[in-house]
């Protein structure tokens, strides 16, 4: 049992921590540039399978695959940011639009490409630690490190550096941060950099545990707009326990739920936390 | 050291600004006084970059920065200190006196530049902790002006610093604006408020629906009985 649950928390924590990267990626995105971006899942989608493609097809080891994947779904956002998302700063219905349209496209694109049969890596690193009579995959546990790694990383770099407190003065006044001579074209781009390389990440570390499909991206965009909510709207670190917290609900209550349900549990438990807190967990009012 | 020449500008249709001239000499007190909608804070917004010119000219410093973006302008020491204070409102006061300084080469070392604001402005040292947000009208002019200082102005331009405060804030605001002119830094003030702006200038622009309908020695346009009549109430 204690095998059970422990492994479904850690399952749950790293499932949940790619919905809080996703759900991070569109807060930072909204509130800082004013773009709405829906589409974010399918950055997470090109990163996995640009590793899956580097790794399997050219045969490059894992790690060495991870970061041009990254790389690779940072540019796809930085070309969407300049054909389409700049226009819609500040525009909602246009953001979600836009979103919509890529959507459609980036997964056509995949299916055409990878057709709809799911795709599995290679064990990456086989095994598990044992402690005690309890296991836990030795992949699993390095992706929840590294994940760690990089949400510490992204709290120091926005809290405690200039480029962090720009961020946040822009997100507060646009014009305001231009007058203290922000270079704000430059900060949009990085905001937009930023968060889809993160997804792409967020991919590229997904395919090394589950199978890839083309439509995994629209999954967890409405599991990452869930863990926005349940974090609090607006909430950067908020969105990312957000998401931590999900997945755990999930994954531990499809040991004692049907997994059929999985989405529906999580739903229920976000209506029933916001109920007691409309704001969200670790949001203000 | 700023200079505008014949500028035209447009919002949509609408044309604010027509063949606006001004001059602001290295150490001077200029200002712009004008009734409501005359175009006075677009002339600020056109200086500082944030709007675009539909003709003339800006210059800065010798240079042509007429097509030049606004943070690029910050970083020569042209700053603004916008109308409505644009603070930060969830920055704490002193995250909002470092931002002012975010431009500046030597932003890891403002200790003493933060001495000197919080010497200008000891109330702002009182509540360095607290929320931009939550000061109050004064407090807030007064931080942003702070804000503007951080960065080092050569020039500074401020758009109706006494705007909604009362007489004796207004007078601490003007003895501050003194204070920053004895030590040589030139100031462009906009005000509607023609009596504090025409006691601390030494030159003076009156700017009527988009264009300079008057300019002289403050002294001497003070005199004149337009002026009296329209601005200064006699
Ligand atoms: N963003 C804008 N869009 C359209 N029209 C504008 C905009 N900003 C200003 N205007 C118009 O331009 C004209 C000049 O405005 P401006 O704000 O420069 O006046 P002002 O002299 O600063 O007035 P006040 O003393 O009330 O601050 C006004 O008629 C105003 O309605
Ligand atoms: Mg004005």
């Amino acid at each position: 049992m204690t095998q059970l649950v422990l492994g479904q928390v850690l399952n749950g924590a790293i499932i949940g921590a790619m919905y809080g990267i996703i759900a991070l990626g569109i807060t930072l995105t909204f509130g800082i540039t004013g773009i709405v971006n829906f589409a974010l899942g399918e950055f997470m989608m090109i990163g996995a399978y640009a590793t899956y493609a580097l790794a399997e097809r050219f045969g490059w080891p894992y790690p060495v695959a991870v970061v041009p994947a990254c790389l690779i779904a940072a540019a796809a956002g930085y070309l969407a940011n300049k054909a389409f998302f700049r226009f819609t700063r500040n525009n909602l219905v246009n953001g979600l639009l836009v979103s919509i349209g890529l959507i459609s496209i980036l997964e056509s694109a995949a299916l055409l490409f990878w057709t709809a049969t799911p795709l599995e890596m290679h064990f990456v690193l086989p095994g598990a630690l044992r402690l005690g009579e309890v296991g836990l995959p030795k992949m699993k546990l390095v992706v929840f490190a590294v994940i760690l790694a990089v949400i510490v990383l992204t709290y120091l770099g926005l809290a405690r550096t200039w480029l962090g407190r720009a961020a946040f003065a822009y997100a507060q006044n646009p014009e305001a941060a231009m007058l203290m001579g922000v270079h704000t074209p430059r900060l949009e781009t990085a905001v937009m950099l930023y968060s889809t390389g993160l997804a792409g990440l967020g991919g590229a570390l997904y395919a090394s545990l589950y199978s890839l499909e083309p439509a995994m991206g629209g999954v967890y965009v409405l599991k990452g707009m869930e863990a926005a909510i349940l974090g609090g709207i607006g909430s950067l670190m908020g969105s990312l326990w957000g998401g931590v917290i999900l997945g755990v609900i999930e994954g531990v209550g499809s040991i004692f739920l049907p997994t059929a349900f999985r989405d529906a549990y999580g739903l229920a438990i976000l209506v029933a936390i916001l109920l007691f807190r409309p704001a969200g967990l670790f949001g203000t009012e | 050291m700023l200079q505008l020449d014949a500028v035209d500008c447009h919002y949509a249709k609408v044309h604010v600004l027509r063949g606006v001239s001004l001059a602001v000499g290295a150490g001077e007190i200029v200002s712009v006084i004008g009734p409501n909608a005359a175009g006075k804070t677009t002339t600020l917004r056109v200086i500082a970059g944030l709007k675009d010119v539909s003709g003339g000219a800006v210059r800065y410093e010798g240079e042509d920065v007429t097509r030049r973006p606004a943070f690029e302008r910050v970083r020569r020491g042209l700053i603004l200190v916008p109308e409505g204070r644009q603070i930060f409102p969830r920055f704490s006061v002193l995250d909002n006196l470092l931002m002012g300084a975010y431009q500046r080469p030597d932003r890891h070392d403002l200790d003493r530049d933060l001495a000197t604001v919080y010497e200008l402005f000891p109330r702002l040292h009182e509540r360095r902790g607290q929320k931009g947000g939550s000061l109050s009208g004064g407090e807030q002019q007064m931080l942003a002006i702070a804000r503007g200082l951080m960065g080092r102005p050569r020039c500074l331009l401020l758009d109706e610093p006494s705007l909604g405060l009362a007489p004796i804030v207004v007078a601490e605001i003007g003895r501050t604006i003194k204070a920053l002119a004895a030590r040589g830094l030139t100031i462009l003030l906009v005000e509607q408020n023609a009596a504090m702006a025409l006691e601390l200038a030494d030159r003076a622009y009156v700017l009527e629906s988009g264009h300079v309908s008057l300019q002289g020695q403050a002294s001497e346009l003070r005199q004149t009985d337009v002026v009296k009549r329209l601005y200064l109430g006699a």
